[in-house]
């Protein structure tokens, strides 16, 4: 499958698929934490993730652009998603009691993924609507 | 054509192979800096082949293909300096990691791990408690999360994750930005080169610190903003560029404030080139309070930063007129070598020039009015800092890293405006495919009138990146300080090491190079493995290498109270902060006194570790027998012993029954301490008896003291009653030397750095291994201890010197290794008041020890 399709494939996220897959990667991401700490499995775990979430943020925010920079720049975009979840536990703990350890982690990236996820169902959903009237 | 498209993969894979080598062979196991003589070449020639494949309109490689060449390169740019400087610079970089490694390993602000009152004072209010968390806090974060997602030491994330960032991203948005300017890929491709190895940011690029991760970030938004002049869906690169921005001051304010006054730059344009506006009038106002905005926004917080942080940033006019007519025309450039000056500031030039050249089109206008807007404005903001701002917050330097990032795509604008001859214009990208057809390939792709110049151009702009590389090295390397040693390193692990076997709280006194390396692996104020920081570190191991004593490290273990306090000694330092020992002689002490752990390496990075394990009870018993005359009758006397460390053993004599006492016959090696309670009268030679009278119903208790570690003590001078006579220098207006037979006062007033001079002689001592003194004194004063074999034969004949030191102002007991192969015959001591105010040293005893301590 080349590169296009396989964006393509991922940013449709038909049945939220790809949705779960990226959850359960960072459920992935928490066992291997908790039990292995294996850096293989973290690398792999945490690619897939990184990934998915990619491809949406790229289907979401650059999609006049071309596959491999639409993926490159949602690469940019869930880089600086992550700096701000951890940013966001490292200030919150100054005034709540959290704590930035892998728990709070996972929760943020969860969150995140559920965001970009949610949005990009929007906007899929949106185009499809768009078309239909197009049709009509 | 296959064949010249395999050649030239050959040639760049096995450039960038030689410059992977030569990096990692120019690596020793002592890390001391020796650049491979084969690396820079190497990689000079890898600069000019990547140039002439990005000049070359007609070579069979397609943009994309190119792209890759540039990333790839961009890469190993990033490589060479991480791979270097592997393991870590010392300093910020080591804080850094030293922060992350906190959050990683507790998950809560180093402030709130161990509290201490500068700490919690600093976190008190709202505001105050938000700007220290937020500090930092999209770097560590990032580094964290990726950190725990991916399970892997936080030192390689650390160390790979902004060269990783830099090297794979900078070359694609600056490809990309060019793009905004609908630049041709030629001239997108030669910003991509420029913006990824350009010297002056090459001095950052693969550094993982705040200011470089708020950086890469501010670059992020730079080009979400030029997108969102250029397309239609504005919000949305806008809300990306706010985002972008926000990550950036959360990295660094100095980055991310320039970023967001960007944002306000870019909407000041856009109002004023909106066909829609409402008022010209307001338009051009409003541009140019944008403008000011990002001229003067920085400066103003930085002199604001006081309300909620203790900084000494201030406005001043007085700066500018101390600075002469030559800094104030080229600032930092004025100290710049010629070659310096071309490194750094070449492609500002060209910049300025592509500026001139580049012809915008109605939808770039807006575009190039911002950038050259930034541009001019980021230029002005730092000269507001240069001439008016005292004692700023960063160093200012650092301003100009933002610069290229705005300029970069004018500067390729030029170089290829000078790569474009006549018989040359470039044919559209991609039309290799036509390019069979031609007769001659060589000649094709390199015609003869182009040869020259694009070969010189090539030649230069590679030549300009190799010397930032070599720049970028000069400016971080100050051997043997400036990278943490493997040995330093080794030593941190052996003490951790220990602590994961035992799980005792330590604490650590150490050098700055073993201190950086040590708060790396544990973090931050971690209270089970402590590692002093700062002032405090500094003044107990500058104590610790001068006055060699166990009580150093005593005071350290207030800090966490742990049973366990370890002693780091780094050749350098050791030899920087104690010039007047040696540190063999440092490691000889110690190694009597304290548990050796190990002694790492060799040369000025060579690194000695002690430990000193703190007995929960001390040790006591049946001491020697004394001589003791009460009203006359003549009694042998047990004493006591009571220690913690042998080398401060308390002896105690309790009396009682009689109105008079004479003491007389202790050990050589004990010095007289006191009475308690304070007899009626005392009469006392602490060299050799102690009388006193008192109540026969009161228990008395004599004490004295021992250095159980030298025994053989074969002369001393506790009392200082007889044999001293003052020698000099008798311009001081006073001085005196009484003693009350057991301490001497040593008082003395004159002109500043006016010594009293005292001398004894010595009975031919032989043999003798250490000199041991116990005094102290004001902090005006200084002392000098001199031995001479013979001093007919002056500076010859001196055995031994120890000075000028200050001493601890309570008594210590300082511990000095003789030239045993000297006889001495002569002993000086010698004060001296720093300032010409009267001071005082007190001596307790000079002792001359002659075996080898057991």
């Amino acid at each position: 499958m080349r590169l296009r399709e396989l964006e393509k494939t991922i940013a449709r996220d038909k049945r939220g698929c790809f949705t779960i897959l990226a959850i359960c990667s960072t459920i992935a991401v928490l066992i291997n934490s908790i039990t292995l700490s294996s850096p293989i499995l973290g690398i792999l775990f945490s690619s897939i993730y990184l990934l998915i979430n990619s491809v949406f943020l790229g289907h979401i925010f650059f999609q006049e652009e071309s596959a491999s920079f639409r993926v490159a720049l949602g690469f940019i975009v869930v880089i600086m998603l992550i700096a701000l979840g951890g940013a966001g536990i490292i200030i919150g703990s100054g005034f709540f009691a959290i704590k930035f350890d892998t728990n709070t982690t996972i929760a943020v990236l969860t969150l995140i993924t559920i965001a970009i996820s949610f949005i990009n169902r929007l906007q899929v959903r949106m185009k499809l609507k768009s078309k239909a009237h197009q049709s009509n | 054509m296959q064949y010249d498209r395999t050649l030239i993969y050959i040639l760049f894979i096995g450039l960038s192979l030689g410059v992977s080598i030569a990096t990692f062979l120019s690596w020793s196991e002592t890390t001391f800096f020796s650049m491979h003589p084969l690396l820079l070449p190497i990689f000079f020639l890898l600069g000019v082949l990547l140039f002439l494949i990005v000049v070359k309109d007609n070579l069979p490689f397609s943009t994309g293909i190119k792209l890759a060449f540039v990333i790839a390169y961009s890469f190993l740019a990033n490589l060479i300096h991480v791979a270097l400087l592997y393991p870590i610079l010392t300093g910020d970089l080591a804080y850094h990691l030293a922060v992350e490694r906190t959050w990683d390993k507790f998950g809560i602000h180093y402030f709130l791990l161990l509290p201490i009152e500068a700490h919690l004072q600093q976190i008190q209010g709202f505001f105050n408690r938000l700007y220290i968390f937020q500090r930092g806090a999209a770097q560590y974060g990032l580094v964290v999360s990726l950190a725990k997602m991916l399970r892997v030491d936080l030192f390689w994330i650390n160390a790979l994750l902004i060269g990783l960032l830099w090297g794979f991203f900078v070359p694609i948005i600056a490809f990309k930005v060019s793009k905004t300017l609908r630049a041709s890929d030629r001239i997108s491709l030669l910003t991509g080169i420029l913006t990824t190895s350009l010297p002056i940011l090459m001095l950052w690029s693969w550094k993982s610190a705040g200011n470089v991760f708020g950086l890469f970030f501010f670059f992020i938004a730079t080009y979400f903003l030029l997108k969102s002049f250029s397309i239609n869906a504005k919000r949305k690169y806008i809300f990306l560029a706010l985002l972008a921005s926000v990550v950036s001051v959360l990295c660094h304010p100095m980055t991310g404030i320039t970023s967001f006054s960007l944002v306000l730059l870019a909407f000041g344009i856009k109002n004023y080139y909106t066909p829609r506006r409402s008022s010209f009038s307001m338009a051009l106002p409003n541009l140019v309070l944008s403008f000011f905005i990002v001229v003067l926004s920085l400066p103003i917080m930085s002199i604001l930063l006081h309300i909620v942080y203790p900084t000494y940033s201030q406005f001043s006019l007085a700066k500018i007129l101390s600075i002469d007519v030559y800094h104030i025309i080229f600032a930092e450039y004025a100290d710049y070598t010629f070659i310096s000056a071309l490194t750094y500031g070449a492609t500002t030039v060209l910049a300025i020039v592509g500026m001139v050249m580049f012809k915008a089109g109605e939808k770039e206008k807006e575009l190039r009015l911002f950038l050259i807007l930034a541009f001019v404005a980021l230029v002005v903001q730092h000269r507001v800092f240069y001439y008016f701002i005292e004692k700023p917050l960063f160093g200012i330097h650092r301003l100009y890293a933002l610069q290229p990032f705005i300029i970069i795509p004018f500067a390729a604008i030029a170089i290829d405006h000078l790569l474009r001859t006549p018989k040359s214009s470039p044919p559209k990208v991609g039309s290799y495919k036509s390019f069979s057809k031609q007769k001659s390939r060589f000649r094709a792709i390199f015609p003869s009138k182009e040869v020259l110049p694009t070969l010189l151009i090539c030649i230069s702009l590679s030549a300009i990146l190799s010397q930032g590389h070599l720049s970028s090295f000069e400016n971080d390397v100050h051997e043997p300080y400036s990278i943490v040693s493997p040995f330093s390193m080794k030593a941190v692990t052996l003490i951790h090491e220990e602590y994961l076997r035992n799980h005792e709280r330590y604490v650590v006194i150490s050098d700055p190079v073993t201190q950086h390396a040590g708060l790396a692996l544990v973090g931050r104020y971690n209270p089970e493995e402590l590692y002093l920081e700062q002032t405090t570190n500094r003044e107990l191991f500058v104590e610790a290498v001068r006055q060699t004593s166990r009580q150093t490290l005593l005071k350290a273990t207030a800090f966490n109270d742990a049973p366990l306090v370890y002693l780091t000694i780094f050749k350098y330092y050791a030899n920087l902060y104690a010039p007047s020992a040696d540190f063999d002689d440092i490691v000889d002490i110690y190694s009597k006194i304290l548990e050796e752990v190990a002694i790492l390496g060799d040369g000025e990075r060579q690194t000695a570790v002690f430990r000193l394990r703190i007995p929960r009870e001390p040790y006591t018993g049946i001491g020697p027998i004394v001589t003791v005359l009460k009203e006359l009758q003549q009694f042998r006397l047990n004493t006591t012993y009571s220690y913690v460390f042998s080398d401060d053993i308390e002896y105690a004599l309790n009396l009682t029954g009689a109105t008079s006492y004479n003491i007389t016959d202790w050990p050589m090696c004990w010095s007289y301490e006191s009475i308690s309670p304070l007899p009626s009268s005392t009469s006392i030679d602490a060299n050799a008896w102690i009388n006193f009278t008192g109540s026969p119903t009161v228990d008395y208790t004599v004490k004295w003291a021992a250095n159980g570690l030298f025994p053989n003590v074969v002369w001393k001078d506790d009392s200082f009653l007889h044999g001293w006579t003052f020698i000099g220098r008798f311009t001081l207006s006073s001085h005196s030397f009484t003693s009350d037979g057991d301490i001497v006062k040593d008082s003395l007033s004159g002109k500043p750095e006016d010594p009293a001079n005292y001398q004894r002689d010595l009975p031919s001592l032989q043999n003798c291994t250490h000199l041991l003194v116990r005094l102290k004194g004001e902090t005006n004063s200084k002392f000098m201890i001199q031995i001479w074999e013979d001093i007919s034969e002056g500076w010859e004949g001196r055995a031994f010197l120890a000075g000028w030191l200050e001493p601890s102002t309570d008594y210590t007991t300082y511990i000095f290794p003789l030239p045993s192969n000297r006889p001495l015959t002569l002993f000086w001591l010698t004060v001296l008041t720093t300032d010409g105010n009267p001071t005082t040293i007190y001596w307790d005893y000079v002792m001359i020890a002659q075996s080898e301590p057991e």
